[in-house]
């Protein structure tokens, strides 16, 4: 019975967020029915609901939407401010110890930090000098040694050049010796086998005179 | 089948830096707060340069939204404050002191244009009621937010959501009247 109670600004509203029971359904439109002012409300808010529902949603112009787009917050690590403030200050303590003139030296006993310098300009120019001094003779003897090299290579060269010419010459004038022997031998050959041939002819014709005249006794007559 | 990210999602992405998911939440809410800003200021200049101001608060803002409430609600809750403020403004620029609320008593020429009459008298109607009326009227209609909603964007109780309600209905149905006599 407490829900007949209810005020009409509830029962509106209950209306309007959609959440009426059927209870306050019914009693909704009994009030509809028997209250006017309630009725007038109950309409201009009908109206006004139909009027928005059935309102037609411009469209958006352009705009620069992505002008609301503020990159703060995509910064990594190494974007960080803290390494621009880290360099401005190792760039100053630079300064600082070119200016003060700040010198490290790492000797026997560690590493010493000072303010004055660990060599004098004569110093300097000795070194220099002996720098320069080794540098050269470096350079001559490297030199040296290269023409050296040279020399022998050529020497060697030349060495083998005579050895092969040397051989050369032995091998042909041996060749030469042996073809020399061959064609004497040869020739002696000929000679041999024309003298063969000849005392067979003389021993021939002896023979033939023997067998003619064999009651005499010839003696071979000498060749003349 | 296209899956569409919700709006915790795209704000994640967007805090991460993802710009072109804080675009497309700009897109998916453009058009409804823009017709938000025009039915509130009566124009479409302003109504821009609200559309901009809220989106920029909204972005700013955003690390702090913690999701209690509906992405939609914090927008229009901030979009309600960026209003009043331009109302602030709008006031001390033209000097209206004296007036008792800055409305649109004649619709500009520009909303005019291309205005289709039968979905555009409440609109219109709204631009002489008080703006305290008029974001109530605008939430509770073209918003659909419940009176518990209203009341918690804009800071008030929720009868007092009510009263303002039901003021701006009695006055909107004597405009009317007006208009049909």
């Amino acid at each position: 019975m407490s829900e007949h109670f209810m005020s009409s600004s509830d029962l509106l509203a209950l209306w309007l967020d959609g959440k009426l029971t059927p209870e306050q359904r019914a009693e909704f439109e009994q009030r509809c029915a028997s209250d006017s002012a309630f009725a007038a409300q109950v309409e201009t808010a009908n109206w006004a609901r139909q009027q928005a529902e059935d309102f037609v949603a411009a469209p958006v112009p352009n705009w620069q939407r992505e002008n609301t787009f503020i990159e703060h917050n995509t910064s990594r690590w190494w974007q960080s401010p803290v390494w621009s403030w880290t360099s401005m200050a190792a760039s100053a303590f630079a300064v600082m110890l070119v200016v003060s003139g700040v010198q490290f030296r790492y000797t026997d006993q560690g590493l010493v930090v000072s303010n004055q310098p660990a060599i004098s300009e004569q110093q300097i120019d000795a070194l220099v000098d002996k720098k320069i001094s080794a540098a050269t003779s470096a350079q001559q003897q490297s030199m040296q040694l290269a023409l050296q090299q040279y020399s022998n290579a050529l020497n060697e060269q030349q060495s083998e050049r005579n050895l092969e010419l040397t051989r050369y010459l032995l091998n042909s004038s041996r060749q030469e010796r042996k073809e020399d022997f061959a064609e004497l031998i040869q020739f002696i050959n000929q000679q041999r086998q024309d003298d063969q041939f000849f005392f067979a002819r003389q021993i021939n014709q002896l023979q033939q005179q023997m067998y003619a005249q064999p009651d005499e006794s010839v003696l071979p007559q000498t060749q003349e | 089948m296209v899956f569409k990210k919700s709006d915790e999602q795209l704000i994640a992405a967007a805090l991460k830096g993802h710009k072109k998911a804080w675009l497309n939440l700009v897109k998916r809410y453009e058009q409804g707060l823009f017709n938000y800003a025009q039915r509130m200021t009566g124009n479409q200049d302003d109504a821009l340069d609200l559309l901009q101001e809220v989106f920029m608060a909204v972005f700013r803002n955003l690390p702090t939204f913690r999701g209690d409430a509906s992405f939609k609600s914090w927008l229009y809750r901030i979009a309600h404050y960026r209003c009043m403020e331009f109302y602030r403004r709008k006031r001390q620029h033209l000097d209206l002191d004296e007036a008792d609320e800055p409305v649109c008593a004649q619709p500009c020429p520009e909303q005019r244009h291309g205005e289709q009459q039968q979905n555009k008298q409440l609109a219109q109607a709204m631009q002489q009621l008080p703006f305290a009326q008029k974001a109530v009227v605008e939430l509770k209609f073209f918003g659909q937010f419940t009176f518990e909603e209203i009341a918690e964007q804009l800071d008030i109780s929720t009868n007092t959501a009510k009263s303002r309600l039901y003021a701006a209905l009695e006055k909107l149905r004597t405009l009317m009247e007006v208009e049909y006599v």
